[in-house]
């Protein structure tokens, strides 16, 4: 039977489709349009995320007995709109009820105002060029094409900047560069990050973001304190990046990236990315992601002693095989790309990578 | 097993008149009479969703085929019944029988018109946000905690009458907490009604001014406030009403309220997770919590005896570990959402802590090895541990997380004090891939033994078809059919564990085990120690134990006992209680190997 495993897309040119949306507790609309062109910079979605809720007693403030008394006429401005503070909001004769801080006016009843204190702008930037495909008011879609690095995890947030490599920036310290305000550098940190050293450098010379393959868990909590995003390519503990992620990488060089370092969540679809956009090109397919293991198909391992490591898949063997540690499992028989060897795979310990001629389609029945 | 100790309490039992099992055996036998003639049954758990085939053969029920897929949902893909339709897909391979349409939609061809029933349950999933609102913290909101242990919930926050927070700071606690769910309790049927309209109009204000989904709201307190509920609720929330959880100080009434939140459960997952509508309609009774199914099952175990005896059912799964037991005839139900070996690895080892997974390890892990791991395992639920090292890992992570998820589920065991020793359980029953799927039989029962040091006889069995979820849920629609699977091999007879209480020095155990054939060989061993007798499935045999001084079984140092065959056989266990691993990490790197070989030998 067909085993379809998971995919962690890396591709060095496919089409990328990718949806934004306003965070759920705010409150705002899409700044662009169906086919507009957009820029890294472009916000596509802006509004605001309303905090504290603050309850004003009106009948006490406007110096009356009962919340009947208080008439429409008394309300000097319409409800559901955001106030700065001083704003009257109620007047009855010399007594008013007015906002004690910018706020927005969420609800009026039984006497009571009810103010959403504090409401934080926010707007959803493009990250990278693209098209969009369609705009709504809480989510735009925007398309582009370029490389596509799925990643394991990443700190919360997303930057834009030029690839380099932490070794290169070295030299460029050597160059006096250094005291640029900012690096404009999107940085790839070439080992694992096992102590803070990556984030005092970066911080120090103002990286946009650090890509990393692996990180020890001890420092996630400084990963997210630190203001860039830190995106790991294959996980947690002391991993190197897999071959084809770092050949990737070193082949786009100083060309514009994008980290969005997602924070992935178990309950979530979206997942760290890195992209090298080129811009929209109809010749650029999507990934497919939902193929079934096919012999001849190109795999990436992802758990030791072969973690990382890619393969292409020579036999898949009706019958479970025994791996090191005892375990029987639903295997694959895998040719390593790096030194030809020859190795059983647990099913469940590999993931394709997007290459959309890798598998055939989904068999009919 | 059946236990046949040498005295008159005991013998007088045997002579009893036809009791419950009796009746059930009787039901076995007769041809099943019933309109369903064949049951396919789907469990979607948070990474594999399995199926399984019941049919009738020879006029009884068994399970004649089952086939698993990873789950799709997020972050995989997007489409839940996409997995389930690669399950059934398989399914069909090995019966020969469609389950789905021949054409691109790929159908599933479920329900009477296609000739079978179809039963789905669920464990997977984000667990529901919930907000417990009730007026006394120590008797509604306790009722309500009670019935939301029926399903998959996260309580963030709760509301009573004793909170001393303002009606603003609630309002802020609700919004902040952005619940999928509030569940309203509290008040009897009788009881003053002014302070329960207070807590229900600061969630009125609070669902109103919460942007975006709101969450739906259960409203299962004093009868005489429902339509006040409805007026102040229903424009701005989904509303469900049911019956008073506590509809008096000295009652509480659970059924109605965790079948409301069991078919809440279904379409809080139809309305998050993609493909899981097209699940929920193919369903028979839509999609149930699986947990419901363990605890029906765990219920008519304890029943079929006729004796009301103790039944214990852990489940290790990837996002929540589940504890359902059936203690001195009142079931108690733990799910730990923050407990598990894939989703919820990160909070398992946050919440058992790295030293206490690292006392069952022969090395010692390099600093963060061990939250590296469960963070490898949280990004990548599905993958298997392949060299030994990460192996021993997750062996010792689940021995802690049934640790950990049965000290919470013994707080609510009534008359059993925390710290005792484990009461008889018969049997104990252990669901989840590490322990359904380990290199051995032997390993699965040990993981057992070990997380859970039961005394006495016990019964070890094993789920790994995914029975326990699927009968569970049909037990109202076909209770013959539950009876028939689960009495003909639909749980795995994992092991026979023979657990004497108590230190000896010497000799701690000697046995003669004599087969139904008349063959016979005899057991010596010495305290700490574990040894395996097999006796294959299928067969019996009579079991004479005799213990050195300071040890008891079942509070006698002779005994006779018949056992059933199983797959590991007898398990002698010598170990004492509680289980005394070595701080020194050479000590263990001896100690623990020879535990590991003993369970996989057959002497």
């Amino acid at each position: 039977m067909p085993y379809y495993p998971e995919t962690t897309v890396i591709l060095g040119s496919t089409r990328i489709i990718r949806e934004y949306k306003l965070p759920p507790n705010a409150i705002g609309r899409a700044e662009v349009s169906e086919g507009s062109t957009v820029a890294p910079d472009t916000v596509l979605l802006a509004g605001t995320i309303p905090s504290e809720v603050i309850f004003l007693d009106a009948v006490k403030l406007l110096g009356l007995r009962r919340p009947e008394q208080i008439a429409e006429e008394m309300l000097q401005v319409p409800v559901g709109e955001v106030y700065e503070s001083g704003v009257t909001l109620l007047a009855h004769r010399a007594k008013r009820v007015i906002t004690p801080k910018r706020a927005l006016f969420a609800h009026f009843e039984a006497g009571r105002v009810v103010l959403q204190t504090d409401p934080q702008p926010v707007a959803v930037y493009a990250l990278m060029e693209g098209r969009v495909n369609s705009a709504s008011d809480r989510r735009v879609v925007l398309e582009t094409g370029g490389a596509l690095i799925q990643a394991a995890w990443g700190n919360g947030s997303a930057s834009y900047g030029a690839l380099s490599f932490a070794k290169d920036e070295s030299s460029r310290e050597r160059l006096g560069l250094e005291d640029e305000e900012d690096s404009g550098q999107v940085v790839v940190w070439e080992e694992s990050i096992q102590s803070p050293e990556a984030f005092r450098e970066a911080i120090q010379r103002r990286w946009r973001a650090i890509i990393a393959p692996s990180m020890t868990s001890a420092l996630r909590e400084q990963a997210l304190r630190l203001g860039i995003p830190v995106i790991l390519t294959e996980g947690f503990g002391n991993l190197p990046y897999s071959q084809i992620v770092y050949s990737l990488l070193e082949s786009n060089r100083g060309r514009f990236t994008t980290v969005d370092a997602v924070q992935p969540s178990v309950w979530r679809s979206e997942r760290p990315e890195i992209v090298i956009p080129t811009g929209p090109s109809a010749r650029l397919r999507t990934p497919e992601v939902n193929l079934p293991l096919a012999i001849g198909a190109t795999v990436r391992v992802t758990r030791l002693p072969h973690i990382g490591r890619l393969a292409r898949v020579i036999n898949l063997p009706e019958s479970p095989i025994t791996v090191e540690n005892g375990l029987r499992v639903a295997a694959a028989e895998v040719q390593f790309s790096d030194n030809s060897e020859i190795a059983f795979v647990p099913l469940a310990n590999v993931e394709l990578i997007g290459r959309p001629l890798d598998a055939p389609s989904r068999p009919q029945s | 097993m059946t236990a046949r100790a040498k005295t008159p309490k005991a013998k007088s039992g045997a002579q009893k008149t036809p009791s419950a099992r009796s009746a059930h055996k009787a039901i076995e036998t007769q041809p099943v009479k019933t309109a369903v003639r064949r049951v396919v049954t789907a469990d979607i758990g948070s990474v594999h969703t399995r199926v399984a085939l019941y049919d009738l053969v020879e006029g009884q029920f068994r399970l004649v085929g089952r086939a698993q897929a990873l789950t799709t949902a997020a972050p995989r893909g997007y489409d839940v019944s996409e997995g389930l339709r690669r399950a059934l897909a398989e399914l069909g391979d090995l019966s020969g029988l469609n389950f789905l349409s021949a054409d691109r939609e790929q159908r599933l061809l479920m329900g009477e018109e296609y000739g079978n029933t179809f039963v789905a349950t669920a464990s997977g999933g984000k667990p529901i946000r919930t907000v417990l609102v009730g007026l006394m913290p120590n008797i509604s909101l306790e009722s309500g905690k009670r019935a939301l242990e029926s399903t998959y919930v996260e309580l963030v926050d709760a509301l009573d009458l004793l909170d001393v927070r303002t009606p603003e700071q609630q309002v802020n606690a609700i919004l902040r907490a952005t619940p999928d769910l509030i569940l309203i309790v509290g008040g009897t049927n009788s009881g003053a009604n002014a302070p329960m309209r207070a807590l229900i109009e600061t969630v009125r204000l609070a669902v109103q001014l919460a942007p975006g989904m709101k969450p739906v709201v259960l409203y299962a307190g004093n009868a005489a406030l429902s339509a006040f509920v409805r007026e102040q609720l229903e424009d701005h929330v989904l509303l469900y009403v049911t019956e008073n959880v506590r509809p008096s100080l000295e009652r509480e009434s659970f059924d109605p309220i965790r079948l409301e939140l069991a078919l809440l459960y279904g379409d809080y997952r139809a309305r998050t997770t993609p493909g899981f509508k097209t699940v929920q309609d193919a369903s028979e009774l839509g999609v149930l919590p699986s947990v419901e199914s363990y605890g029906n099952i765990v219920r008519y175990l304890a029943d079929a005896s006729g004796r009301k005896q103790n039944v214990l059912m852990v489940d290790v799964g990837s996002s929540t570990v589940t504890v359902c037991a059936m203690v001195r005839g009142a079931l108690n139900v733990t799910i730990r959402s923050d407990l598990g070996l894939g989703h919820s690895a990160v909070s398992g080892v946050e919440a058992v802590g790295a030293r206490n997974i690292a006392r069952w390890l022969t090395f010692e892990p390099a600093p963060n090895e061990i939250m590296d791991y469960a963070w490898n395992k949280t990004l990548r639920p599905a993958t298997v541990p392949e060299i030994s090292r990460e192996l021993e890992l997750e062996y010792a992570l689940a021995r802690e997380l049934i640790r950990a998820a049965m000290q919470t589920s013994r707080q609510g065991w009534q008359g059993v004090p925390i710290n005792a020793p484990l009461p008889p359980m018969q049997p104990i029953i252990g669901v989840g891939s590490v322990l359904a799927q380990p290199i051995n039989a032997g390993i699965g029962a040990l993981l057992l033994l070990d997380a859970l040091q039961p005394l006495g006889i016990v019964d070890l069995r094993l789920d790994p078809y995914g029975v326990m979820a699927s009968m569970g849920s049909l037990i109202h629609l076909e209770p013959l059919m539950v009876v028939q699977v689960l009495e003909t091999g639909g749980l795995l007879n994992l092991a026979t564990a023979i657990c004497p209480s108590g230190k000896a020095s010497g000799t701690a155990l000697e046995a003669r085990i004599t087969y139904a054939d008349g063959r016979s060989r005899e057991v010596r061993m010495p305290s700490n120690t574990l040894r395996v007798v097999p006796v294959p499935i299928g067969q019996r045999a009579q079991v004479s134990v005799k213990l050195g001084r300071g040890l008891r079984l079942n509070g006698k140092r002779r005994l006779t006992f018949q056992a059933q065959g199983s797959a590991v056989g007898l398990l002698f266990d010598t170990r004492g209680r509680p289980l005394v691993l070595p701080r020194d990490t050479s000590k263990r790197a001896e100690l623990l190997p020879k535990w590991y070989e003993a369970v996989q030998e057959s002497s």
